[in-house]
Order: C-alpha cells, then sequence, then structure tokens
C-alpha cells in the first residue's frame, strides 16, 4: 500500500513538474493557432515591397508553409474521406475520385 | 565653521525623518491611476534609465536582419507583448491604459517614442536585457526566467521591423501555425 501511494506521488508530481517545464513552449499556443492571411500578399507584391526585404522574404515562407499545410490537410481529408467509405462498406462502382475532390474544397 | 557642519548634519537629519514620515503616514499614493510627482517621476525614469543603459552594454547583438527571426518572433510578441505593447492598427488596450507607467508603444516608430536618439544597436541591446530582466514595478516581467536568449533575440529583431508593419503584414508573420511554430 505505501509502495502504491509512495508511486503515485511521483507520477503525480512529475507530471505536474512536466507540465511546468513546458509551460511556455511553442507547441502550447497551438491550440489558438491562427492561419495566416496570405491574400493580401500579391498586393504587396505589387506595391513598392523589395524581395530581398527580410519581412517580405517571412511572409513569402510564411504563406508557403501555410499552403502547404492546407495541401497536405487536403490530402489527409481525401485519404480520411477514403478510408471512412471502405470502412462503412459504400462502395460504388464509379466516382470514388469525386468523394475525395469534394473533401478536397 | 563648526556651526555651518552642525545645521547641515542636522538638516541631513530631518530631511531624513521627514522621508521616513512620509514613507510610514501612508500619504503617498501609489494607486496606478494616480501618477507620480514630477521628483519622484523623475528619480525613478532616471533610475531606470540609467540602470538599463548600464546593463545592457556589454550585449553583443547578434545580426537580426533575416526572416527567420522575424518569423520566430512575431508569434511570440502577439502572444505575450501585444496585449500592452499594442500592434498596427491599435492605439490602446485594457492594458495600455490601466498600467502605471504607461507602457511604450512598441508600433511607433523610432522618432516618435523616447529613444529616438538611440542608435539601432543600443536599442536592440536595452530591448533584449528588458525582455529578458523585466522591470521592477512596473508591470514588464523578467521572461528570461522561461525564455531562452534565441527566442528573445527573435523578439527583439520583430520589434526591430515592428513599425513599418502594416496590419496585414503584422497578421501573416505572427499567425502561429497549428504546429506552434516550427521556427525556435
Amino acid at each position: 500500500m505505501k509502495t502504491i501511494s509512495t508511486a503515485v506521488w511521483v507520477l503525480v508530481s512529475g507530471i505536474a513538474f512536466s507540465a511546468l517545464a513546458n509551460a511556455h513552449d511553442p507547441s502550447e499556443h497551438a491550440a489558438k493557432g491562427e492561419s495566416p492571411d496570405c491574400s493580401a500578399m500579391p498586393d504587396m507584391h505589387q506595391a513598392s515591397m523589395n524581395a530581398s526585404d527580410p519581412v517580405m522574404q517571412a511572409m513569402m515562407k510564411k504563406c508557403a508553409e501555410a499552403m502547404h499545410g492546407n495541401a497536405k490537410d487536403q490530402k489527409q481529408d481525401q485519404k480520411h474521406g477514403s478510408a471512412h467509405k471502405d470502412d462503412s462498406g459504400h462502395h460504388q462502382t464509379s466516382g470514388g475520385h469525386d468523394d475525395g475532390d469534394q473533401h478536397g474544397h | 565653521m563648526l556651526n555651518i557642519i552642525r545645521g547641515m548634519i542636522l538638516a541631513g537629519v530631518i530631511l531624513l525623518l521627514a522621508g521616513f514620515g512620509v514613507i510610514y503616514s501612508g500619504v503617498y499614493s501609489v494607486a496606478a491611476d494616480t501618477p507620480h510627482n514630477p521628483l519622484t517621476y523623475w528619480l525613478l525614469e532616471t533610475l531606470r534609465e540609467r540602470s538599463i543603459d548600464r546593463a545592457s552594454r556589454p550585449l553583443d547583438v547578434p545580426d537580426l536582419n533575416s526572416a527567420d527571426w522575424l518569423l520566430a518572433g512575431g508569434p511570440d510578441y502577439n502572444e505575450m507583448c501585444a496585449g500592452c505593447h499594442l500592434r498596427p492598427g491599435k492605439t490602446y488596450s485594457d492594458m495600455s491604459l490601466g498600467l502605471y507607467p504607461v507602457p511604450p508603444n512598441l508600433t511607433a516608430g523610432l522618432d516618435e517614442h523616447e529613444h529616438a536618439d538611440d542608435d539601432k544597436q543600443s536599442l536592440a541591446r536595452r530591448q533584449f536585457w528588458i525582455i529578458k530582466h523585466g522591470i521592477k514595478a512596473s508591470g514588464m516581467p523578467a521572461w528570461g526566467k522561461t525564455h531562452d536568449d534565441q527566442r528573445i533575440w527573435a523578439m527583439v529583431a520583430f520589434l526591430q521591423r515592428l513599425p513599418e508593419l502594416t496590419e496585414e503584414q503584422y497578421q501573416i508573420l505572427t499567425a502561429r501555425d497549428k504546429a506552434g511554430s516550427g521556427h525556435h
């Protein structure tokens, strides 16, 4: 009984300590993640912004990553959609890709 | 001559007692919505500025002119600093109105705030030191207890460009991606 209570105490302290240590890890903010709004980027390109300026480079990098992330999400959604369809037994003779496209948009 | 010395010592003792009297009587307001009198303000501000200047002087500033620094510092600024120090398009917040001394508006250009004469390097050193160590009794925390130097320099890099950013640019640079930003 004493061993169990010691183990519980050690586990609880360990969890509490690790939570404290990670409190300011960037991944802590992931829940409130916000996508960059890159719709204004083409206008900025045409305006006086210099492509060698670190601000412009950072924005291009961020938007490229966001687009890459979206494409990845869409692929995963497509995969998930077709897997779900297979699991549920709703096989169609044709149009499998149509379903994926719908998920993709 | 002896009388002059005696008079000076007596005056010093009276001043000291008067100072203790003011402190212990509780008549001096510490409310954040009551500004300091000009003498106290000057004393505290001079003490703060001189202290930061002296402590930050030995720091070496890395080359902050890169996209990666901005991408690493932007989300941190937005989450940790913008509430008090504002962001493009905002002229006040609950925190900026309520805190005393008023937190500086870091979206204002160099020529608009108090360190207009400082060169960029000196400003970067000061900003790094303030972010890392905080300032007593001002509401500015010491982020160095939980953030490493690399992460603090990234915030400094972002601060260097913040006054030039539009609202749209700020939004893009500060958006934290779902993975918690891999630029650290």
